[in-house]
């Protein structure tokens, strides 16, 4: 068990330079913070001096080398475009993000796994077929598209919801449902088919043949079979949520980190830009073996190899 | 259970069973068991033979009224102990399986739930059936474990099917299977996933609880040295019909129909049933010709297309079964007496 988390843990730290080290070189290609800070008519001495008070003036590997040492220490640096450390500005926005993202988890979870059994045990129904074609209809559409129709109907139209924002929960309604729209139909669709799938499978007639009481079947051997797939999805849904969370709070103007990020790019916030994506890194690789741990929790065959 | 039937009363009589399963959205019409009657009486042990497709392992299901998606019998009753199961309610029924009517399938390997220790999956059908918790219901468990042979029942019941060998996991199908002192066992080809001192001991052990309790056996099997070995009767099964029904001894001695005859004509020499050998890796003999399609079924006997005595009146009209001895029958227009 120590070794297996000792290999994790090499394999995240690799990962986590080679993330940091791309995006690092990719912010510095993507053009030069220095022109947004100083005026059109500024001289070259003007430039090279705000150069080197961003420490810019050196060869990229040695800004990365002294970048890797601060960080180390628990220095991510000051925003350029804030002027105030990094770890406030993210603090702030990740909680936003945080919020949003468990919203749409819980509800993408939650209804994807009922619909999807729901489904499964009304094979073939209306139900089912209604359910289905909804999914496919959900997965086809992109999130800023159904943000927009959404803003239109309830906030326009109904005025029901505000248009914009946070603050409460009514800020976060139309959001959270628009970034789990997608992971929904995901999860309800992966659920459908592994329990079909295990309702088929021989160890469920056997079940039968003892004489079990249907719940029981479902809800205590099937589901928990079902499950595994389940899990492994919604995991990677998660991981995929911050992206579509870049996209939701731009267009409900959502102050979360996805938001920050886009400013941050658009105005050449590098130290923002690498805390942000380290944190991402991070957020993801915990979340891969969270996902693991789960797989050993239900399923005795990982746990005993 | 009715009381009133006698230790050698009859416990099951299955009379004129039809099972069809609608395919393809009801485009194809499997035609899986055709008219089949049979009787068995408390204690004793029906072989059904016959080869792959022949509806064998859909019988058994029909009997306990758990059928695949589409089927439907259409047909007949499966009496148990006077009660016809085929009109039973569901809840009923459900009470019936595992508790008087048990049943191990074709393979133990994937019989059990990979999630859960097989003690608790042994334990199921006794919580379920009689209500039984707690310690007792573990006792009773390990006691059970220990009846099918497992050494160190204790420490098994904890394991999880992965950790253990087919052998194994055919133990712990059958001690789930006869937890509640069922009346009748089904064994679906109880050794063909042995290798061979498995099976042997598997065979042994069937006899014994049978001794032991009492109960009824059907076995279904490919194995001519298997059905010669445990059988008190035996069915030989073709295209969802008995081709053949005998005392096990007569079977082997005095075939009637033309397809039990190739069966037999396959093994060397004439033999008495003591005298075949147990070897479920052989499966049953192949004879000339295909078995023929049972969602598209000739109108007159199912065997006639590979049969060396057929005639015109066997390709067009459907042989009865004939009574040529008592419990014995041949559905053939010219069965050998
Ligand atoms: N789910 C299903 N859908 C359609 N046809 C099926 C289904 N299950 C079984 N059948 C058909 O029903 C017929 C009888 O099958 P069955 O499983 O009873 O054969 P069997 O005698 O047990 O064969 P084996 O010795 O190979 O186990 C076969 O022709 C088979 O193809
Ligand atoms: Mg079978």
């Amino acid at each position: 068990m120590v070794s297996f988390f000792l290999h994790r843990l090499r394999l995240a730290l690799i990962t986590i330079f080679g993330v940091t080290l791309l995006v690092f070189i990719a912010a510095r290609l993507s053009g030069d913070v220095v022109y947004t800070l100083v005026d059109a008519s500024a001289g070259q001495e003007e430039i090279d001096k705000m150069r080197r008070q961003l420490d810019l003036d050196k060869p990229v590997w040695l800004q990365y080398i002294s970048y890797v040492g601060h960080v180390a220490r628990g220095d991510f640096g000051r925003s350029i475009r804030y002027q105030r450390p990094v770890v406030e500005v993210i603090a702030e926005r990740i909680q936003k993000t945080v919020q949003l993202g468990l919203a749409a988890f819980a509800v993408a979870v939650s209804l994807g796994i009922s619909l999807g059994i729901l489904a499964a045990r009304t094979r073939g129904s209306l139900i089912d077929r209604a359910a289905r074609t909804l999914a496919v209809l959900a997965q086809s559409m992109p999130h800023f598209w159904i943000g927009i129709m959404a803003i239109l109907i309830f906030a326009v139209i109904l005025r029901w919801l505000p248009t914009s924002g946070s603050g409460t929960w009514q800020h976060l309604v139309m959001p959270a449902l628009t970034l789990a729209t997608f992971p929904m139909a995901a999860i309800m669709r992966i659920t459908r088919s592994s329990m079909l799938e295990t309702l088929d499978a021989e160890y469920v007639k056997f079940l039968r043949v003892k004489g079990l009481a249907e719940r029981l079947i479902v809800w205590k051997h099937a589901l928990r079979n079902a499950l595994i797939p389940v899990v492994a999805l919604s995991g990677i849904q998660l991981g995929n949520l911050l992206g579509g969370a870049v996209i939701v709070e731009t267009v409900f103007s959502w102050p979360g980190l996805g938001n920050l990020m886009v400013e941050s790019i658009v105005s050449r916030d590098y130290p923002v830009i690498q805390s942000g994506v380290l944190m991402i890194a991070v957020f993801l690789i915990t979340l891969n073996f969270l996902v693991d741990l789960v797989f050993g929790v239900i399923d005795p065959r990982i746990r005993y190899n | 259970m009715g009381g009133t039937s006698t230790k050698d009363g009859v416990l099951l009589e299955v009379r004129d069973l039809e099972m069809s399963i609608f395919a393809d959205g009801g485009n194809r019409i499997v035609r899986a068991v055709n008219g089949l009657s049979f009787t068995l009486r408390r204690g004793r042990t029906m072989g059904i033979i016959g080869e792959s497709g022949s509806g064998k392992s859909m019988t058994s299901l029909s009997i306990l009224r758990l059928l695949p998606r589409g089927a439907r019998i259409l047909g007949g009753q499966v009496l148990f102990d006077g009660r016809d199961l085929v009109s039973l309610a569901e809840r009923d029924l459900r009470r019936m399986r595992g508790r008087h009517i048990a049943m191990i399938l074709q393979d133990p390997m994937v019989s059990l739930d990979p999630l859960y220790r097989v003690g608790d999956q042994v334990a199921e059908p006794l919580r379920t059936h009689q209500g039984m918790g707690g310690d007792a219901l573990r006792a009773r468990v390990i006691e059970l474990l220990g009846a099918v042979g497992i050494p160190a029942p204790e420490s098994r019941f904890n394991q999880y099917p992965h950790q253990m060998s087919g052998g194994m996991l055919q133990r712990i199908v059958g001690a789930a299977a006869i937890s509640c002192g069922p009346e009748l066992l089904i064994a679906d080809e109880p050794t063909t996933a042995l290798d061979p001192t498995v099976q042997a001991q598997y065979l042994d052990l069937l006899e014994e609880l049978q001794q032991r309790t009492g109960l009824a056996l059907i076995v279904i099997t490919h194995d001519l040295g298997v059905a010669a070995r445990l059988c008190d009767d035996v069915i030989v099964m073709y295209a969802g019909r008995a081709a053949e029904k005998a005392p096990v001894r007569t079977l082997f001695e005095r075939p009637a129909h033309p397809y039990t005859q190739a069966l037999l004509s396959t093994l060397p020499g004439r033999r008495a049933p003591d005298d075949i050998k147990v070897d479920a890796h052989k499966r049953l003999p192949t004879i000339e010709g295909q078995p023929p399609d049972l969602a598209a079924l000739p109108p007159g006997c199912p065997f006639a297309p590979r049969c060396p005595r057929a005639d015109a009146k066997c390709r067009t009209e459907m042989p009865p079964e004939v009574s040529l001895a008592t419990d014995h029958s041949a559905a053939c227009w010219y069965p050998t007496t």
